[in-house]
């Protein structure tokens, strides 16, 4: 099935999106929670159920192996935009793309040109050339009436709007957030299903409803929407439960149909149980995981997500895990099996997004990310044989779905420890190495006024790469015994202030106000001459603020839109406390909502150019600015990444008579740098920090709580890297930032990883939900026993000094560069780029050079 | 109307260009011609009440009152309206999957 995942192509179904189109047209005037649930109700209702050969675990969002599906009541301008293109496409048979082919990873499933009976959509997607026409009449039915549509209208209205519209068109913020990715970067919650089983469920809606129904509650405002809601709820519970029956009776048919007894045996065995978790509770581990996983892409169909974690599943499924095996019901092989066939159908998961989202920023990843380790509720050790063999199928069945995250503290057994080094020695890249116990600071400081205390701090677990994610304990009656389960009970994160390029905004800080490349003024011209390192300090907070302050407001307004129109109801439903409450996630029913951010990205090639420019020009004044300036504007004399055609410094190539800048390069890229454990370089961190997380609590969500710091890349950092200018940092054109924001810009980091982690931790990295540290590390270097041994040591060491996070690329750059030059041998090769871990042949060139030019430990 | 592999009901769709046969086990292109053991799968384009328009690649669905658009190669196995239109006039109710508008 793994194999199988390897031949399919993303390719995209209108199944979805035209049963929901259609019964949401024929409900004009009815209540939105309502019509919501009818055409979500509709559409769940007609998916055809395929049940590929061989599996055991069955279900996906659509009709294909590697399907996904457009929303267009999210978004439909796209389509608007490219359905000429895509009309001649669908009438010129097996014709070349047009002229662009994406900068898309060439190979692996991408669709990134016509070919056949099929028409490549953004570059990644490929559709029947037959549909192309329903495809462009769903658009059409949502112009004008889109959440992306109606959020525009208002958003203009916004103060200072034309700015945000350039820092989108300068790439110095990339991509809006209230329409794209409304949700995901979230942990969901699957425990009412898992106790109460789907009818039980509706029947809590039903006993809610008839205690609500006409009733305000004390609450004016929102209080009469709870009848409307949990009508909704009971109508989209229904659509599931048919949804999954369609799967139990094409099951229950392949057994009529098959001949031979073995497979008539196992479709009769997933017809049973199938039918059985339409309603009830699971029996079984098997039924159980098959319930999340079933519920889990039904939450990925009900809005456009990327990174919604399942959470700490080994500890969540442990009640069925244990029952089943003291009752013999489950051995460990075949316990391990349906963990890989899970890792399959995880990996089959594709989110339909703009291509500047999917392509430019997701690297076409769905960051589902799965925790182990952690606390109990009690504060004990939460991890179990269970996650042990989740890390196992990790490794016999690598996929980058879902991406693995161990919560570290210092009472995890060392056996998990050391599994979890084998699975980083594999290559993965995963798991990440998490501080259970900075996350817990920071949850308790951004979430203690919702009313979180210590115990449910302990419930936390990652969203989607790396968002520190709320949680909360739920307890679980199974087989007459109880357990204490984590699920995931706050509103998505990474939304808000989408990523702002911090060496753009300086750049736009050299050229008073001035995006040079596209020639634009951005910023008003603060006309200063920035004589002395303060008074340039002063005017990049100013124009990061005022790009901070527009953005926010303008999504805050698309939130709005897409909370009024296109509320989640099963996605609701299923976290605490809107069950209980009647109040869906617009209406504040979650128990955390203080979730939304500020995003960074090139956080190293900042600091580093501020100590460049603090040294050269403030200090041994050995340059002027405008010396700096022109430069810059001359790329040092050297050619631009795109005229190289490539994007890592190493690769780029001195113009004839570039020699003449080469003096004021070498001084710059001399100057003190991040990562050497040199305070010269790294107060400039801390001060960048400082002041991150003290701004970004001084603006405010859509739903009235403080924004914070969110310091990822995912993979930002090429499309921004590649839009700007050389940097006083020595970086040149166009050339990819560092990734991540604590992991140095390649070849800086001179001293050693020991130096980097001081470097890194040199901030309280409790004030911002994460901090990110990819480390790339040859394969000798730990090697054998002892090589785990010291990586075990070296990641202790970090985290120790208080850092977040860090994760290992373990793997040979010569290995890269070969693949990189010949994709076809090396389908099955993943890196981690950021957060995630993506295959090498589905990412970006910008990336793959970016990942090839990381500093390569040889030694740990 | 020429039939294909992607209108019989052994056809396991993989991707947007081919699927797996359930009969060989082997994987085919959507557009190739099928063997003579076709078993047939619901598609609109099948249905009694799919009524083409002047647009050859939209059609109306008659199933319902407000008579909305559809498209040919909509798979109706989980459409409880699907009536199968037979070429001797007689239409044959194969009763789908699902009881999805019960």
């Amino acid at each position: 099935l793994r194999d199988l995942y390897f031949q399919t192509l993303s390719s995209v179904s209108l199944e979805f999106p035209y049963w929901y189109t259609r019964r949401w047209q024929q409900l004009e005037g009815e209540v939105p929670v309502v019509r919501r649930a009818e055409a979500l109700k509709m559409a769940f209702s007609h998916l055809t159920p395929t049940i590929y050969p061989g599996e055991r675990l069955v279900g996906g969002k659509t009709i294909y192996y590697r399907g996904s599906f457009p929303m267009p009541w999210l978004s439909e301008g796209y389509f608007m935009a490219v359905q000429d293109q895509l009309y001649q496409a669908a009438l010129e048979k097996g014709s070349a793309a047009a002229d662009q082919v994406t900068k898309w990873g060439s190979g692996g499933g991408n669709v990134t040109e016509n070919f056949g009976p099929v028409v490549s959509i953004a570059g990644k997607f490929g559709i029947p050339r037959q549909e192309v026409p329903a495809l462009l009449e769903l658009a059409r039915a949502w112009v004008g009436k889109s959440v992306d549509d109606v959020g525009h209208k208002y958003e203009q209205m916004v103060p200072g709007y034309p700015l945000k519209e350039n820092l989108m068109r300068s790439v110095i913020c990339m991509f809006d957030s209230g329409y794209t990715l409304p949700q995901g970067r979230e942990v969901t919650n699957y425990y009412y299903p898992l106790q109460h089983g789907l009818e039980g469920v509706k029947e809590i809606a039903r006993t809610h409803m008839a205690e609500v129904a006409g009733e305000a509650g004390g609450d004016g405002l929102r209080g009469m929407d709870r009848l409307y809601f949990y009508q909704a709820s009971i109508l989209v519970l229904e659509g599931i439960q048919s949804w999954i029956n369609n799967y139990s009776k094409e099951a229950r048919r392949l057994e009529q149909e098959s001949e031979e007894l073995l497979l008539r045996n196992e479709y009769g065995e997933l017809a049973d149980s199938l039918e059985w978790i339409a309603s009830r509770q699971p029996r079984t581990f098997r039924e159980a995981l098959q319930l999340v996983f079933l519920l889990h892409t039904a939450v990925l169909n009900e809005d456009c997500i990327s990174g919604l974690s399942p959470g700490r599943v080994g500890q969540i499924l442990w009640p069925w895990f244990e029952q089943d095996r003291e009752a013999g019901r489950l051995g460990e092989m075949e316990a391990l099996e349906l963990l890989e066939l899970y890792r399959v159908k995880m990996t089959c998961y594709d989110c339909f997004a703009a291509m500047g989202v999917v392509g430019g920023v997701l690297s076409g990843n769905t960051f589902n990310h799965l925790c182990l380790g952690g606390l109990a509720k009690d504060g004990s050790s939460a991890t179990n044989p269970l996650e042990m063999l989740i890390l196992e199928a990790g490794m016999t069945c690598a996929t980058p779905q879902p991406t693995l995250g161990l919560l570290y503290h210092e009472r995890l057994p060392e056996d998990l420890l050391l599994q979890a080094i084998e699975c980083n020695k594999t290559g993965t890249g995963y798991p990440a190495w998490l501080n259970d116990e900075v996350a817990r600071t920071f949850l308790l400081s951004q979430y203690g006024p919702e009313g979180m205390d210590v115990e449910e701090a302990r419930a936390w677990s990652v969203g989607g790469c790396l968002e520190t994610s709320p949680g909360s304990w739920h307890e679980l009656t199974l087989g007459g015994r109880r357990y204490w389960i984590p699920g995931g009970s706050g509103q998505p994160t990474s939304v808000g202030v989408h990523f702002l390029s911090l060496p753009k905004i300086l750049e736009c800080v050299l050229f008073n106000g001035r995006d040079m490349r596209r020639d634009v003024q951005i910023f008003p011209p603060q006309d200063r001459p920035l004589a002395t390192f303060e008074e340039l300090w002063e005017t990049f907070c100013s124009y990061f603020e005022m790009a901070v302050e527009v953005l926010c407001r303008a999504n805050n307004v698309q939130h709005d839109i897409w909370r009024k129109q296109n509320m989640p109801v099963l996605h609701s439903l299923l976290k605490p406390d809107c069950l209980e409450t009647g109040y869906h996630i617009g209406n504040l029913g979650y128990r955390y909502n203080a979730t939304y951010n500020v995003e960074s990205c090139g956080t190293a090639n900042l600091v580093n150019a501020l100590s460049a420019l603090k040294a050269s020009v403030y200090q041994d004044k050995s340059h002027s600015l405008e010396d700096v300036r022109q430069a810059i504007l001359a790329n040092f004399g050297f050619q631009t990444a795109e005229e190289v055609g490539s994007y890592s410094l190493s690769a780029q190539v001195l113009r004839p008579g570039g020699e003449v800048w080469e003096e004021i390069h070498h001084d710059l890229l001399t100057a003190p740098k991040y990562g050497n454990d040199d305070p010269r370089a790294d107060t400039l961190l801390a001060q960048w920090e400082q002041y991150f997380s003290t701004v970004a609590r001084r603006f405010q969500s859509l739903y009235g709580f403080p924004l914070y710091p969110c310091q990822i890349s995912v993979s930002t950092h090429g499309p921004m890297g590649a839009v700007t200018l050389a940097g006083p940092d020595g970086r040149l054109a166009g050339t990819t930032f560092a990734d991540g924001s604590m992991s140095a810009y390649p070849g800086t980091d001179r001293n050693g990883p020991y130096a980097l982690f001081a470097s890194a931790t040199c901030w309280d990295h409790s004030r911002s939900q994460n901090s990110q540290m990819n480390l790339k590390i040859h394969p000798s270097a730990a090697r054998g026993a002892q090589g785990a041994r010291k990586l075990l040591e070296l990641t202790r060491a970090y985290l120790r000094q208080g850092a977040f996070h860090i994760q290992y690329n373990i793997v040979d750059s010569k290995v890269l560069k070969d693949a990189q030059a010949h994709p076809e041998n090396y389908r099955t090769l993943m890196v981690r780029v950021a957060g995630f871990t993506q295959y090498w042949v589905e990412i970006g060139k910008a990336i793959q050079d970016e990942v090839i030019a990381r500093t390569e430990y040889e030694s740990v | 109307m020429e039939m294909r592999h992607s209108d019989c009901r052994r056809y396991v769709p993989v991707d947007a260009a081919k699927g797996i046969c359930r009969r060989t086990g082997g994987v085919v292109n959507l557009e190739d011609l099928p063997c003579r053991d076709l078993i047939f799968l619901p598609k609109c384009k099948y249905c009694a009440s799919y009524q083409s328009s002047e647009r050859e690649e939209l059609g109306i669905c008659a199933a319902e009152a407000d008579h909305p658009w559809t498209y040919p190669e909509l798979v109706a196995a989980t459409c409880s309206w699907f009536l199968q239109r037979e070429s001797g006039g007689k239409t044959e109710r194969i009763l789908p999957l699902s009881s999805a508008a019960d």
